[in-house]
C-alpha cells in the first residue's frame, strides 16, 4: 500500500503543479502575469528543445530565430487580414516547413559545428528582418495586430492568454510524452545512446534527426504565434541572441530529455531573468548590466548543474525519489556520469540491477 | 528454403583501412537456415566483414546480395529491414532505457507507425505499440531475461547484456543474426545458456552467421565454418574438415602463412 502510494506521488505532484496554474492567474499582478504566460511559452519552446537536445543529442543555439519565425508569420499574416485564428495555426506550420528546409544541409554538421551552424541561423534572423521591412516593419516594428479571436471569444487580457498560453503547455507536453513512449521516441533514445545500435535495429537516424529538429521548430513556431497576439507588437529585439542561449540552459537546468523538466527549467530561468534584469536596472546603473548579469549568472548555473546534477533537476529528482521507492539499504550503482546520458524520468518504474538480483 | 548462392552471397568483398587490407576479396555464400561459423586469428578481419554486412561499413569494392537483391550500398537501417540484423562484440545498448524499451526499439524492422501518428496515439501506434510489447516480452522469454523487463539496462552484468542485444535482434524478427562474439567474457554457466540458446534458434530455422574467438564453442554449434586470415578466407567446411586443416592449424600456431600458398 505504502509502495502504492510512494508510486502515485508523481501523479499527485501532476496535479497539485496543475491546480496552481490553473488558479494563479486569478492572483497575479499585470506584470506578473506577463513573466507568467512568457514561463508558459518558453515551456513549449523548452520542450522542443529538450527532444532535440535530449533524444537526437544535437544542440541548437537558433531557437529564438524559430520563436521569432513563427511570431513573424502570425503577425504578418494577421496584419494582411488572415483570420488571426489561422494565422496562429500557421506559426508552427511555417517554421516546422523552415526548419526541415533549413535541417536537410545544416543536419550534415555535428556536435559543435552543428551549434554553431544553429548560432548561425540566428544572425542570419537577426540581419535580414531589418532589411525587409516592407514586410516585417524591420528594426522599427510591426504593429497594428489585430486581437486573437476563437469563434466569437476575443482574447484579450492577459489572463485570457495565460489560460490560453497553459492549455497549448499542456497539449505540447502530452505529444511530447507520446512521442518519446512509442516507436519514434525509443528509436530517438536509442539514436542518443549509440548510432550504430539504433542503425542496426532499423531506426534511420537522419531522417529521425531531421524529423526531431522540425518537431522542434514547430514547438518554437507555436510559441511565437501565441506570443505575437500577447504582446500586440513585434520587433527583432524581441529574439536576441541571448534568449536562444536562455532556451538550452533552461534544457539543461530542467534535465535534457524529460518532458517535465521543460516547465521546471523554463520556470527557473524566467524567474532569474526577471530578479537580475530588476536588480541590474537603475539611474545611476550602465544599461548594459542586466545582460552582463544574466550572462554571468547563467554561465555559473551551466557549471554548478553540469557539475553536480547533469541530469538536471527533474532527473536528480527522479533518482531520488527512485532510491526512496526501492529503500535499498546500499546504494545502486549510478551509471551515466555525463549530459550525453538520456534520462527517461517519466518512468518510474524502471530498476537498477544490483548483486542482490543475481541471487 | 534458399539456396546458398540465393541467401547470403559476398563477392570479392574488399575492404581496406589507410592501407590495410582488412577484408580482402573475400567471397562465400551462407545457405538459409545454416548456422555458420566464422573463426580467424586476431586481426583477421571478421568483424569488418560483419560490418560489411550490416552496412556499417562499405566496400571499396566487391558484390553483397541477399536474396539475389544487391544490398551492398543500402544503409545498415535499409539492412535491418531487409531482415540482417547484427548484435555487436562491443555491446551497444541503449543506456538509460529499460531492458523491454530497448528491445522493444528492436521492432522498428516491422512496425511503420509515424511521428503524427505516435503524436496523438492514433488507432495505429496504439495497435502497433501492442504488438511490440508483445514481441518484446516473447523475445525477453526466449533469452531469459523476462524477469529483468524494468531494470535499466545499462546495469545488468555482461552475460546479460550480451542476451539482451540478443532479445533485441529477435524482436526485429530478423531473417539472418550476425553474433559477433556473443560468449567472450562469459562464466561457464552463461556460455551453456547462449549455447542452448542458439540451439533453439538454429531449430526454429533462423540463419546464424557466429563469429567466436573459442573455436571449441563454434565447433559445438556451427555446421559449417569459414576461415578467416589477413583478411582472406583460408578454409571452409564441416567442423572436422577444419580441425584437421594444415593452413588453418598454421594459422592458429600463428605461422607466418604465404599468400602463393591460397
Amino acid at each position: 500500500m505504502i509502495r502504492r502510494m510512494h508510486r502515485n506521488i508523481p501523479s499527485f505532484a501532476s496535479v497539485a503543479v496543475g491546480l496552481i496554474t490553473l488558479a494563479l492567474p486569478l492572483f497575479l499582478s499585470s506584470s506578473n502575469i506577463e513573466i507568467y504566460v512568457n514561463i508558459g511559452l518558453y515551456t513549449i519552446v523548452v520542450a522542443g528543445l529538450s527532444l532535440l537536445m535530449g533524444f537526437a543529442g544535437q544542440v541548437s543555439l537558433g531557437q529564438a530565430a524559430f520563436y521569432g519565425i513563427g511570431a513573424y508569420t502570425a503577425a504578418i499574416l494577421a496584419v494582411h487580414g488572415w483570420s488571426p485564428l489561422v494565422a496562429l495555426i500557421a506559426a508552427p506550420i511555417a517554421t516546422a516547413i523552415l526548419a526541415f528546409l533549413i535541417g536537410i544541409p545544416l543536419l550534415r554538421l555535428k556536435g559543435h559545428a552543428l551549434a554553431f551552424g544553429t548560432l548561425a541561423i540566428q544572425l542570419i534572423f537577426l540581419a535580414v528582418i531589418p532589411e525587409t521591412g516592407a514586410l516585417t516593419g524591420g528594426s522599427i516594428g510591426l504593429s497594428g495586430i489585430p486581437p486573437l479571436r476563437i469563434g466569437s471569444l476575443e482574447i484579450s487580457s492577459g489572463r485570457d492568454y495565460a489560460y490560453l498560453v497553459w492549455i497549448v503547455v499542456v497539449i505540447s507536453l502530452i505529444i511530447a510524452g507520446n512521442i518519446t513512449r512509442s516507436r519514434p521516441g525509443r528509436g530517438l533514445r536509442a539514436m542518443a545512446a549509440s548510432v550504430s545500435g539504433a542503425s542496426a535495429t532499423g531506426v534511420e537516424v537522419e531522417r529521425y534527426k531531421l524529423k526531431d529538429f522540425t518537431l522542434s521548430g514547430a514547438y518554437a513556431g507555436i510559441a511565437g504565434g501565441i506570443y505575437v497576439f500577447f504582446i500586440g507588437y513585434l520587433s527583432p529585439d524581441a529574439f536576441p541572441v541571448i534568449l536562444s542561449i536562455e532556451f538550452v540552459i533552461m534544457v539543461v537546468v530542467g534535465g535534457i530529455g524529460t518532458v517535465s523538466g521543460a516547465f521546471v527549467g523554463a520556470a527557473l530561468i524566467t524567474v532569474i531573468s526577471q530578479v537580475l534584469s530588476t536588480l541590474g536596472t537603475g539611474p545611476s546603473l550602465p544599461p548594459q548590466l542586466p545582460t552582463v548579469l544574466s550572462l554571468g549568472v547563467y554561465a555559473l548555473i551551466l557549471i554548478v548543474i553540469l557539475r553536480l546534477v547533469p541530469s538536471g533537476i527533474i532527473g536528480a529528482l527522479s533518482k531520488l525519489f527512485n532510491k526512496v521507492q526501492s529503500a535499498s539499504p546500499v546504494a545502486p550503482p549510478v551509471i551515466g556520469n555525463s549530459v550525453e546520458t538520456v534520462s527517461t524520468t517519466d518512468n518510474n518504474d524502471k530498476k537498477e540491477f544490483t548483486l542482490a538480483d543475481e541471487i | 528454403m534458399a539456396k546458398a548462392s540465393e541467401f547470403l552471397e559476398a563477392r570479392d568483398l574488399t575492404r581496406s583501412f589507410g592501407g590495410v587490407l582488412a577484408v580482402n576479396s573475400v567471397s562465400f555464400s551462407v545457405g538459409e537456415g545454416e548456422l555458420r561459423g566464422l573463426i580467424g586469428p586476431n586481426g583477421a578481419g571478421k568483424s569488418t566483414l560483419f560490418h560489411l554486412i550490416s552496412g556499417h561499413f562499405y566496400p571499396d569494392k566487391g558484390s553483397l546480395s541477399f536474396y539475389g537483391g544487391h544490398i551492398e550500398h543500402k544503409s545498415p537501417a535499409a539492412r535491418a529491414k531487409m531482415g540482417i540484423s547484427i548484435t555487436f562484440q562491443a555491446v551497444h545498448l541503449f543506456s538509460g532505457m529499460t531492458v523491454l524499451e530497448n528491445v522493444m526499439v528492436g521492432a522498428h524492422t516491422w512496425t511503420k507507425h509515424e511521428w503524427i501518428e505516435a503524436s496523438f496515439r492514433l488507432p495505429r501506434c496504439r495497435r502497433e505499440e501492442r504488438s511490440i510489447r508483445e514481441k518484446a516480452m516473447w523475445a525477453l522469454e526466449m533469452v531469459g531475461l523476462d524477469g529483468y523487463k524494468d531494470y535499466l539496462a545499462e546495469t545488468l552484468p555482461l552475460g546479460r547484456q550480451r542476451a539482451l542485444q540478443i532479445a533485441r535482434a529477435l524482436c526485429g524478427m530478423p531473417k539472418l543474426l550476425l553474433l559477433d562474439e556473443p560468449a567472450s567474457g562469459l562464466r561457464g554457466d552463461e556460455r551453456r545458456e547462449l549455447l542452448s540458446l542458439l540451439e533453439k534458434l538454429h531449430e526454429n530455422a533462423l540463419t546464424m552467421i557466429l563469429i567466436e574467438h573459442d573455436v571449441d564453442f563454434v565447433t559445438q554449434v556451427a555446421e559449417r565454418i569459414t576461415v578467416l586470415d589477413q583478411g582472406q578466407v583460408i578454409a571452409e567446411g564441416t567442423p572436422d574438415e577444419i580441425r584437421n586443416d594444415p593452413l588453418v592449424i598454421s594459422a592458429y600456431l600463428g605461422t607466418a602463412i604465404s599468400h602463393e600458398v591460397i
